[in-house]
């Protein structure tokens, strides 16, 4: 009986180690064609759409495979780019954040892309004037570019046409008091059980929602120079406090993206969200459905999300070269256009947006065009690896701690504050 | 093997046997174990980051370790959840056990429904679990509403358990330090338990198995009810293997990782980071941007000592009421 008893669990052990192990790729084969790996986090449409690009940039470069490898979500991409730059054996490539930028150049992991964009394969001045303002700079350390722009999104307001005619209203709000005028009308119980079953707006914990609140309440994420926290500000308490009324009062807290699913169920009057959002959502409402840029305040700002591409130092000069052609390819107003149609993000080109490709899909999406206006002024966030790891205290201590009612707005933004100032001395 | 057998036969040979069937296992050990414990040692003492040492620091680490709230709140929120796994994980093994190791019908199938958990990928238990507790789609909160209970936000619910029963019977008021765990962790833990119990219950069966049949016989020719039989016998003559999952079951309590990692969040550790244990902790001090590993390593140094002394002190304590 023992002994059967012991059986059975060896050959189960054997089973699971057996199921355990897998993985590995090859990499090199000598037959002149150069193979890069690049790391990103694209899933879902997003993982579809480069996965489109990327097979077409193949088949049109017979010495060159990009080997697009997802990693699902940017946390784990992060950790995986530490990891294998610890271990001396990077990606080629990888989609990475400013602040991640900032960590791999003083370890000397990325490589400067300044000698290629301003090298015979590279960007003219015109060219590089046509990027969207700012997405350059914001790749840019002491003079050198290290990174280039890929998925960058701003926020959009996404309002459902037939509840708002419900109510009798007829366009999305264009400023604070109308947001909340709005969503306090749209709010409300229409099959008389005493419940409320028609939320006016719903959303998730997320610090990208409270900072633009707040820099379009004259506040600022940190100081000028970047050394303390400034959202701690009576325009961020103002800012904070206007998030929890909207979102605890007027609409639902979701886990995640769950409040996407509940506005294409038509329960939601409107919601804040990406502009990538909409490749999410794609035909799956049913109603007339619109976007508009967000409501201002004292002023109109915004800040884009979304990260850039690194070339990797440790990679033979043939690959770096190859890499840089994707990114230069990829960067070109012909695709960037097609990438942005497909996923929603921003293109990255000015010249891009009169393409037939976006005039197509702005007539399409009703309001698309006006959101993409925001690219003029749209800002970046500080891009230290200080603020990385602030962002998150913020998030957490601020922001969800008075979503979640456990602590004052103010106290709220006081507590991350502390832990943010804290993060930025060391 | 006739050279091995001829050693064998000279006694002053012996050692060396011995040592020949040692270095196999030996090797693994050092590369694996003593390797890591000795590098992590060291490492705490400097500030590495992205595999480069950047400097020796000494005890700088140790010391703003000991000043970050957050380390000390992840080590009570592990605390939370070795006392919420241990007991009950033991309690419901031996339980489960105990009827497995009777003559019933259908005996093989109750023992691999119990096993099968353990044999299941964490990472799907994990998935399947987090659907399970979805506070709108869940099973969870179906079966509740079915029975006219109130649905509940599981593994988005920050509160803390017993600040949620004080305001179930309409104390409004609650000391802060006593919320206890997040529902969010309770819901952690009821996974880890049934995940677990599975491999707990197959030891102790092996310990029951173990325990002569003469020593039943006896007594109930004494006359002893099960409860006596129990008691007298069962139980003192299974304590090593009690021991046994006593011990092993708190060391793997304390290094648990994957659940949280898979199924709190986003962020992980959330909500509110009530969720965030040590080893998690450690895990983000040290891959995520901006990560140092030397911090991690003092991190993971302490966990050591935490372990390594609660499991003296458990020898201590449990031992003595040990028969072998």
């Amino acid at each position: 009986m023992k002994c059967r008893l012991l059986w059975t669990l060896l050959a189960v052990s054997v089973l699971a180690v057996s199921f355990a192990g897998c993985g590995g790729g090859d990499k090199g084969a000598d037959d002149g064609v150069v193979r890069l790996q690049f790391w990103h986090a694209m899933g879902g449409p997003l993982g579809d759409a480069l996965d489109v690009l990327v097979a077409e940039f193949n088949e049109n470069h017979s010495d060159i495979e990009i080997q697009s490898i997802s990693m699902g979500r940017y946390q784990a991409l992060s950790q995986k780019i530490m990891a294998a730059v610890a271990a001396g054996e990077p990606p080629d490539l990888a989609q990475v954040y400013e602040a991640w930028t900032e960590n791999l150049i003083e370890n000397g992991s990325a490589e400067s892309m300044s000698k290629y964009v301003n090298g015979p394969n590279g960007f003219s001045q015109e060219e590089l004037d046509d990027f969207i303002p700012g997405m350059i700079e914001t790749s840019t350390w002491d003079g050198e570019i290290y990174s280039f722009p890929f998925n960058k999104s701003v926020r959009a307001l996404y309002w459902n046409k037939v509840e708002f005619a419900k109510v009798g209203l007829t366009r999305a709000p264009t400023n604070w008091d109308e947001y909340l005028a709005y969503v306090k009308k749209l709010t409300r119980d229409t099959d008389g059980d005493g419940k409320i079953d028609q939320w006016g707006t719903a959303g998730q914990i997320s610090a990208w929602m409270f900072e633009n609140l707040l820099v379009q309440n004259g506040g600022e994420i940190l100081t000028d120079d970047g050394k303390r926290a400034a959202f701690d500000s009576p325009e961020g308490v103002e800012a904070l406090e206007f998030m929890v009324e909207l979102l605890t009062e007027y609409g639902k807290i979701t886990a995640g993206y769950e409040y996407q699913n509940d506005f294409q169920a038509g329960k939601i009057g409107m919601i804040e969200g990406s502009t990538v959002s909409l490749a999410f959502m794609e035909g799956k409402y049913t109603f007339d459905m619109a976007l508009a840029p967000l409501p201002e305040n004292k002023r109109k700002a915004s800040f884009f999300a979304g990260t850039n591409v690194v070339i990797f130092a440790d990679s033979p000069d043939v690959n770096k070269a190859a890499a840089w052609e994707f990114l230069k390819w990829f960067t070109s107003p012909e695709i960037t256009a097609r990438w942005a149609a497909m996923t929603g993000y921003a293109p990255v080109r000015r010249s891009s947006m009169d393409l037939p490709v976006m005039q197509e899909r702005f007539a399409e999406i009703e309001g698309l065009e006006s959101v993409f206006t925001q690219l003029e002024y749209a800002a970046f966030e500080p891009r230290s690896a200080a603020w990385y790891a602030g962002r998150k205290y913020l998030e957490e201590y601020g922001v969800e701690a008075a979503l979640r009612k456990q602590m004052e707005p103010s106290e709220a933004l006081a507590a991350a504050a502390r832990s943010v100032n804290a993060e930025l001395e060391d | 093997m006739i050279w091995l057998e001829n050693l064998r036969r000279k006694k002053f040979m012996d050692p060396l046997t011995a040592a020949f069937y040692l270095v196999p296992a030996g090797i693994i050990v050092v590369t694996f174990r003593m390797v890591p414990i000795a590098s992590a040692f060291i490492l705490s003492f400097f500030d590495v980051k992205m595999g480069r040492i950047r400097g020796f620091v000494g005890l700088a680490q140790y010391l703003d370790l000991f000043r970050d709230p957050t380390f000390f709140s992840s080590l009570g929120t592990t605390a939370y959840y070795v006392a919420g796994v241990v007991p009950a994980s033991l309690f419901l093994s031996l339980l489960a056990a105990v009827l497995l190791n009777q003559k019933i019908r259908a005996l093989g199938f109750y023992r691999t429904v119990f096993f099968l958990p353990v044999v299941t990928s964490l990472v799907a238990v994990s998935m399947v679990w987090k659907w399970i507790f979805h506070p709108r789609l869940g099973l969870l909160n179906y079966v509740f509403e079915v029975f006219g209970g109130n649905a509940m936000l599981w593994l988005e619910e920050p509160r803390g358990i017993f600040e949620m029963m004080a305001s179930g019977l309409g104390w409004s008021w609650w000391p802060d330090g006593f919320v206890g765990p997040s529902l969010a962790l309770i819901a952690v833990i009821i996974v880890a338990i049934w995940r677990g119990i599975g491999y707990n219950i197959v030891i102790f069966l092996a310990g029951l198995q173990n325990i002569p049949d003469q020593y039943y016989e006896a007594a109930r020719i004494d006359g002893a009810n099960p409860r006596g039989v129990f008691w007298r016998v069962t139980w003192p003559l299974l304590s090593p293997t009690t021991f046994y999952v006593l011990l092993s079951t708190t060391i793997t309590s304390f290094q648990v990782f994957t659940q949280i990692y898979l199924m709190t969040g986003p962020p992980v550790g959330g909500p509110m980071g009530t969720t965030k244990v040590i080893v998690y902790y450690l895990f983000e001090k040290g891959f995520d941007a901006g990560g140092n590993m030397g911090y991690a390593s003092a991190v993971a140094l302490i966990l050591f000592l935490i372990i390594l002394s609660l499991t003296l002190v458990q020898r201590r304590l449990v031992e003595s009421r040990v028969y072998y």
